[in-house]
């Protein structure tokens, strides 16, 4: 660690965590102990703040008009771009679009790359712990195109091994999309070692689901040079419909557009148009403004925290938590078993007590965590759960909420199960 | 809000002990029912005695978590020998009973164990899927039936 010990000790998740006031609310015997950060994350006040200020300063409609508030929000909308363009490692801005969010962007490439320039015959990998998002659309895209669906199927820790990659590889793939941490099994995906083994043995393209490691990455692109890359905003601390996607430019422009209407046009004459520039090519519509600017907030909210004490309590709060998981012997982990393979997200079931009941009971003791599915039915098919129960943690969680949380579990089992011989 | 009163030891027991579990094998009248938000699963499966329109066998199988299988388990013994008029108001009883509402009409005295869901709201579906699932196959058995009698019918005076 760079940083004087001195310098560390200011730093402290009492400190994070009065930034997000949710954290504060009562619920019930308790104060709301948040453990389903996987589906979305906690907001701070300062990005609230800013999307608010927006909306009763500078709140026009963005590429619109010449008067001054429109070219206030425009310049405000475009800076956003460049924040999250920069936080992303990516080198010129044009190439970031502003969607709905990583759905939205996976089905642009899906409808207008995948569309467009693949043919039959050819190959889509992806792998068994996508959730729905990275998962439809290219199942649909190949029955639409009769590609063929590589699935790349995982370890029995849910990892996904670079050799069997390897193997699905061929002279046909035209694509693999991954995600880069899942939302189910916390696994982070090896692509230091993946991206080299697919750009050395073919020539296809690269899309990465950054959804869940967007806030735990930074620069993410000049550790991990790929072709596409989608993520959504609400999952690190910005409001909800927003997401992005990142392109190479040269495939950018040759993708046709997603969507037609205002925005997105240079000239509209009666019987034929001509499209904008990237990104506004991509961008048909009013884009969600106040929802960029309070995103470029978050941004500058996270770095302005420390990343040395962040990544060493993420790194605490996985080794506790694992730790405490293997006390609690009904339990049994869908993901990897050892901190330096995962991210603290925890998907797990107990021998006779159902996902949903969990839930409701942990909700009583106001710890909120999630059950079912995750968006993610084949993993779970694959890897003999029928759903599981998730508990997954960030940086303002606690080593004491840890505690409370398999404390709270280990109760569940015992009235649970208080019939049982 | 109770826990207690929420799993009772009925629904506890009823959930290890389910009644009826499996399928008939040769059904008068089947149907499946899914809760994409948790993953629930709930097949029920009749026989029915057409003239009085009788169920004279029942069975559910599926997977889910505890409300939705003590409910479907509770379903199949409340129904048991009932005509299917009878079965529909038992449907939309418990269906009132969930709203946390006095039940429309009869209920079984076993059921009642299931009215302090109506006080969690995110757990009512689960406690309906069984009975949804239930009005779907007769529902699908009415209109099959109907659809029998005219083909019938039409086949009968086409031979006159």
């Amino acid at each position: 660690m760079s940083l004087q010990v001195s310098e560390l000790n200011s730093f402290s998740v009492e400190r994070l965590r009065s930034e997000f006031p949710i954290l504060k609310r009562s619920m019930g015997p308790s104060n709301l102990v948040y453990l389903d950060n996987a589906a979305t994350l906690q907001r701070p006040r300062r990005v609230v703040d800013r999307e608010r200020e927006f909306s009763l300063r500078s709140n026009a409609n963005v590429h619109r008009s010449a008067h001054r508030l429109s070219f206030e929000a425009t310049e405000l909308f475009e800076e956003a771009r460049k924040k999250l363009a920069n936080s992303l490692g990516a080198t010129d801005s044009h190439e970031l679009i502003f969607t709905k969010g990583a759905t939205e962007a996976i089905n642009c490439v899906a409808q207008t790359w995948g569309m467009d320039q693949l043919q039959e015959g050819q190959e889509v990998i992806i792998s068994r712990a996508e959730h729905h998002a990275n998962f439809v659309p290219w199942q649909q895209l190949c029955r639409r195109k009769k590609l063929k669906l590589q699935i790349l199927e995982l370890d029995a820790e849910a990892r996904i091994q670079p050799s069997a990659l390897e193997g699905l590889l061929n002279s046909n793939t035209a694509l693999v999309a991954l995600t880069a941490l899942s939302n189910v099994t916390g696994a982070k995906t090896p692509l230091g070692e993946l991206i080299p083994i697919i750009r050395a043995k073919t020539s296809a393209k690269i899309l990465i689901d950054a959804c869940q490691a967007l806030l735990y990455e930074t620069e993410f692109l000049k550790n991990y040079p790929v072709d596409f890359l989608v993520g959504s905003g609400h999952k690190m601390g910005a409001p909800t419909g927003i997401g992005f996607l990142w392109g190479k430019r040269e495939l950018l422009e040759a993708m046709p557009p997603y969507q037609l209407g205002g925005e997105m046009i240079s000239v509209v004459y009666d019987s034929d148009s001509r499209w904008s520039g990237i990104p506004y090519k991509f961008e048909a519509g009013t884009p969600p403004i106040s929802q960029a600017i309070a995103w470029g907030e978050c941004l500058r909210f996270w770095e302005e925290q420390n990343r040395d004490w962040l990544d060493a309590h993420l790194k605490a709060l996985t080794e506790r938590a694992l730790k405490k998981l293997e006390e609690v012997s009904e339990l049994r982990i869908l993901g990897p078993l050892s901190a330096k393979d995962r991210h603290p997200t925890f998907s797990f079931s107990v021998e006779g007590v159902h996902p949903h009941d969990l839930v409701t009971f942990l909700d009583s003791k106001g710890i909120a965590i999630r059950g079912g599915h995750h968006c993610a039915q084949p993993l779970h098919r694959q890897m003999g759960f029928g759903s599981s129960a998730r508990a997954s943690l960030t940086y303002y969680n606690q080593e004491e909420e840890v505690d409370l949380f398999v404390e709270a579990l280990k109760e569940s089992i015992l009235f649970f199960r208080r019939l049982s011989p | 809000m109770s826990l207690e009163l929420l799993y009772r030891d009925l629904i506890l027991e009823h959930q290890q002990s389910p009644r009826h579990f499996g399928r008939i094998a040769e059904a008068d009248a089947e149907a499946e029912a899914f809760n994409p938000m948790c993953g629930d699963r709930v097949h029920i499966s009749l026989k029915i005695e057409p003239q009085e329109k009788k169920i004279v066998g029942q069975a559910f199988e599926g997977e889910g978590c505890s409300i939705c299988m003590a409910s479907a388990s509770m379903m199949t013994e409340e129904i048991e020998g009932l005509n299917l008029d009878e079965v529909e108001s038992r449907v939309e009883s418990f269906r009132s009973l969930m709203k946390g509402e006095r039940p429309s009409g009869e209920l079984g005295e076993d059921i009642l164990a299931l009215q302090g869901v109506a006080q969690f709201p995110v757990r009512i579906k689960c406690a309906l899927l069984a009975w949804t699932c239930l009005k779907d196959a007769i529902d699908e058995w009415r209109e099959s039936k109907k659809s029998r009698e005219t083909g019938e019918s039409t086949a009968d005076s086409k031979g006159a």
